[in-house]
């Protein structure tokens, strides 16, 4: 049964299996879950802590304002909570609408999240770079323009990938790869927009609509049937949320499902030794919010060489990169110290590397390794893809 | 969100502003700021459970992280009479509520296993460690504990200190405690049992609950945080032995699974028995499931069925038996209880469990044979599952008394449902009985109906059946009604709180809300 979230919040029995892997028939040690609760222990800032806060807003016990907005934006909305919660329903859900309400009343998110929301409403983009930026990173690259000329997939880049330096090989890689299987594929230059992915999890509800359905919109008119996008955050909020919004007419697919099929099918033949160990971290938003987590793993393990070691905390119960829902930009403390346990946790595997497969996790966990001295490399997937290939 | 529906208000702290500024103070400076809350969000939280009980907030929130942290907020709290409520896992308990607002001490911070004593077999736990926790340290050391029904994130302590259901042989759950580290007003610390002379002695172990005086660790068990803070507990651990087992049987009536409880927890045939009355079997079976409970027929059957009418289909009562030890042993045991079920008219119901009831199978598994502490019912709090009417009784009061209480919750107009367990408790001398009625969660009027209904059955529980609750509600004068007892406990806790600091919100020496 799906209850409503209305009973949800009155029906968290606090149990706090929200907070850790407490399901029954679970074996070994017991692993903290919630970066918020792990991070400052008051019940508030676990998923059923959340719960109680939006009854206090129902209400009118608490007011949205900047008491409650520092508690909610302290939170990366990683998924977790839904995860375990015993009820099987959604304090992450919970969280989201709580964040709406605020913003409906505080007229934005907190802090420098704001400055990202009206940069993703004028720019199209949320760091403030004009339009012409988007498409630097494709500078010297020959790639079909999907606007002009019949493609079979859209390569979607994303804000991130196309746009920060340090993370624009999530782009050019995809470009190396799909080239190699000689897919027949396009991009959108410089008329992609954002996704809206930070406007949804930040809760500005009519922003995410507005930048939903003109993206929609836009690569609907394309009618190319499939998305390809290489941030797990860009995937999840096109997969997941769209179809809430606007009618959509293609199928999006995360670069690290594409290139598993590519290499099942022969178009990729990672075969150069790529000797090294490994550990795999879950983007949330690939994983709990999208259930994606074999094939990832299936690619790192196709390539001669890689020793895949997993973390404690791994798939569904994967422990969060830090970054996400607003907490890197409003709260970077906070996104360091939740980035530096997981680094941690990797280092302990006695991995030479942390691999991801989402420029924002590579962001945050880089700017941890680099910040501690951790001695580890931060890779994408397809990266090491790319070195296999002959 | 605020539209329409249910306005229910959270009661403002009665402590004097200037006093709670005082205190945060003191307490920032001793703790550090990361310990203490002030946050209005974060004090929300807290100010309530899921029971149909109004909140009230909190002024300041403390997450002590040691026996030190505990003594400086109290010695703080008693100089300047500011109360402090004592919570752990912070569930389904009145006494978590704040009434009184002040401090809410939230003691699930100190959550370490300081000892697991596999010679002795008892482990020591601070408050914060749940019962998951718990049971996964000890079992690779071959050893379980005692389990009621509750979330593996429930505190160990808490559930021991506050009577959680289940038991182990001829004990109830209390008893599994087998000492207590507490903390008093004035910072003075107590240890009972063995453990009493740590300070002269400090090998004592916490291997007997006992010692040379009056065992005082009864005083501060069900206190609920009014007498002092505990910050430790020794708990019994038991072996898992080689085979577990969990034979279950039915029954047409639940007398007839009451008389069955009682002759094999007296033969020392189970380490534990509990009967579940056909409507909550049949509610475990839909949520362990993962079915969708509103469009399944059997939800129709358990809300519009008169309670105490055999379902037809299914046996009335099924009574799962909880057993651990040899190969040999358990088998010859499960053919004696197969042959007493006989006798009763019963008949063992594995088989049939299994097939036709996987859920209620899958939870009594969990429990019976996994020994882990479960989540299946999490999913009935939807239903407003969490209100609980515990009443315990002598075997033969305690059949007339379901009949009653089913009939009397059922006449007074709750909208959904009622039905129950019942755990064989000290080898039958009594039997505790847990009705359930369904409350919805967002209906105002619904709980104020449902608290006068509780009300009300507890005291003709008493009145007319011999029975007695389990713990304090908060709602009823069970000080009072105790006479002498009462009494004692009153002066008992002007001594040990001359300031009334611990927990005054909920009024248990002076008669209830």
């Amino acid at each position: 049964m799906t209850l409503p979230m209305e009973m949800l919040m009155y029906t968290c029995p606090k149990c706090k299996i929200c907070t850790g892997n407490l399901h029954p028939g679970e074996t070994g040690e017991v692993l903290n879950l919630c970066p918020a609760y792990t991070r400052y222990g008051f019940f508030t800032y676990a998923g059923g802590g959340k719960c109680y806060l939006a009854q206090g807003l129902r209400e009118g016990s608490l007011e949205p304002d900047a008491d409650l907005a520092d508690v909610l934006y302290h939170c990366t909305l990683c998924g977790s909570c839904a995860e375990q919660c015993a009820t099987d329903q959604s304090p992450t859900d919970i969280a989201r609408l709580v964040r709406k309400e605020i913003v409906k009343a505080m007229g934005g998110p907190p802090g420098d999240a704001q400055t990202v929301v009206k940069s993703t409403l004028n720019y199209r983009n949320p760091y403030q770079q004009p339009k012409a930026m988007r498409y630097r990173w494709a500078k010297k690259l020959d790639i079909k323009d999907a606007s002009k000329e019949k493609v079979d997939t859209l390569f979607y880049v994303g804000c991130t990938a196309a746009m920060i330096p340090s993370r624009t090989h999530f782009a050019t890689n995809t470009v190396e790869l799909l080239n190699a299987a000689a897919e027949n594929f396009g991009t959108l230059g410089q008329k992609e927009i954002c996704c809206g992915a930070t406007t949804y999890n930040l809760g500005v509800e009519d922003a995410f609509k507005e930048i939903a359905t003109e993206n929609t919109e836009m690569i609907n008119a394309l009618e190319v049937g499939k998305v390809l996008t290489s941030c797990a955050g860009c995937y999840s909020v096109m997969k997941n949320e769209y179809p809430k919004v606007v009618r959509r007419n293609f199928e999006v697919i995360h670069v690290v499902e594409y290139l598993d099929q590519l290499i099942t099918e022969g178009k990729l033949k990672p075969t150069k030794p790529v000797e090294m160990k490994v550990t795999y971290h879950d983007p949330c938003h690939l994983g709990r919010y999208s259930q994606l987590y074999d094939a990832p793993r299936r690619i790192l393990e196709a390539i001669p060489g890689i020793e895949l070691i997993e973390m404690p905390r791994n798939r569904e119960k994967s422990w969060c990169c830090g970054a996400g829902a607003g907490v890197k930009t409003t709260y970077p403390d906070f996104a360091a110290w939740i980035g530096e346990q997981r680094v941690n946790e990797a280092k302990e595997t006695g991995a030479d590397a942390l691999v991801t497969a989402c420029p924002f996790c590579e962001g945050n966990l880089s700017d941890v390794v680099q910040a501690t001295e951790a001695g580890m490399d931060v890779f994408d997937v397809t990266d090491l893809l790319i070195r296999s290939l002959e | 969100m605020s539209e329409g529906g249910l306005q229910l208000k959270v009661l403002a702290s009665p402590v004097d502003s200037k006093l709670v500024e005082r205190a945060r103070k003191e307490l920032t400076e001793a703790l550090g700021e990361e310990k203490v809350a002030t946050n209005k969000a974060i004090l929300f939280s807290y100010s309530g459970t899921a029971l149909p009980i109004p909140k009230t907030m909190p002024d300041i929130v403390v997450r002590p992280k040691s026996v030190e942290d505990v003594q400086v907020v109290l010695k703080i709290a008693d100089k300047l009479v500011v109360p402090v409520t004592p919570i752990c896992s912070g569930t389904l308990e009145p006494s978590v509520i704040p009434k009184a607002g002040g401090i809410v001490l939230d003691m699930y911070g100190m959550d370490q296993i300081l000892e697991i004593n596999t010679d002795a077999a008892y482990a020591v736990v601070e408050p914060g460690v749940g019962i998951g926790k718990f049971v996964r340290a000890i079992k690779p050391h071959g050893f379980r504990a005692t389990l009621g029904s509750y979330p593996p994130g429930n505190s160990v302590l808490g559930n021991y200190h506050l009577k959680g259901h289940g038991s182990h042989r001829a004990s109830g759950i209390d008893s599994e405690c087998l000492g207590l580290e507490v903390v008093l007003p004035d910072g003075t610390i107590v240890r009972t049992g063995s453990k009493a002379f740590e300070d002269r002695f400090p090998g004592q172990g916490w291997h007997a609950q006992w010692g040379p005086l009056p065992d005082l660790r009864g005083i501060f068990l069900n206190a609920c945080g009014t007498l002092g803070i505990i910050t430790k507990m020794a708990a019994r651990i038991y072996p898992l032995n080689d085979v577990q087992a969990m034979p279950v049987m039915g029954f047409d009536s639940y007398g007839d699974a009451v008389e069955f409880m009682k002759i094999v927890s007296r033969a020392n045939l189970v380490e534990h028995c509990v009967t579940w009355h056909w409507g909550l079997a049949t509610i475990m079976n839909i949520l362990a499931s993962g079915g969708d409970m509103a469009d399944s027929g059997d939800y129709l059957k358990v809300f519009t069925t008169e309670p105490w009418q055999h379902p037809g289909d299914r046996p009335y009562s099924l009574t799962l038996n909880i057993m651990t030890g040899y190969e040999e042993d358990i088998e010859a045991h499960t053919n004696i209880l197969e042959k007493i079920a006989k006798g009763l008219g019963g008949r063992r119901m594995n088989e049939e469990l299994q097939e036709r009831f996987p859920g209620t199978w899958d939870y009594f598994k969990t429990h019976g044979i996994d020994h882990e502490p479960c989540t299946h019912f999490m999913k009935g709090f939807g239903m407003g599952y969490g209100f609980m009417h515990i009443l315990y009784a002598e075997p033969k009061n305690i059949v007339p008394l379901e009949r009653f209480g089913l009939e009397f919750i059922w006449n007074r107009g709750l909208q959904y449902g009622t039905t129950y367990y019942s755990h064989c408790l000290d080898q039958g001398r009594s039997i505790f009985l847990r009705l359930t009625p369904f409350v919805d969660p967002v209906d105002e009027a619904e709980h104020e109906r449902a608290v006068e209904i509780y009300r009300d059955y507890i005291e003709e529980g008493m009145k007319r059946y011999g029975a007695t609750t389990i713990r304090y509600d908060g709602i009823n004068n069970y000080v009072e009604w105790s006479g002498g007892f009462g009494d004692l406990m009153k002066r008992i806790k002007t001594a040990v709180d001359p300031n009334n600091i611990l927990n005054p919100g909920l009024k248990m020496y002076e008669g209830g809300w």
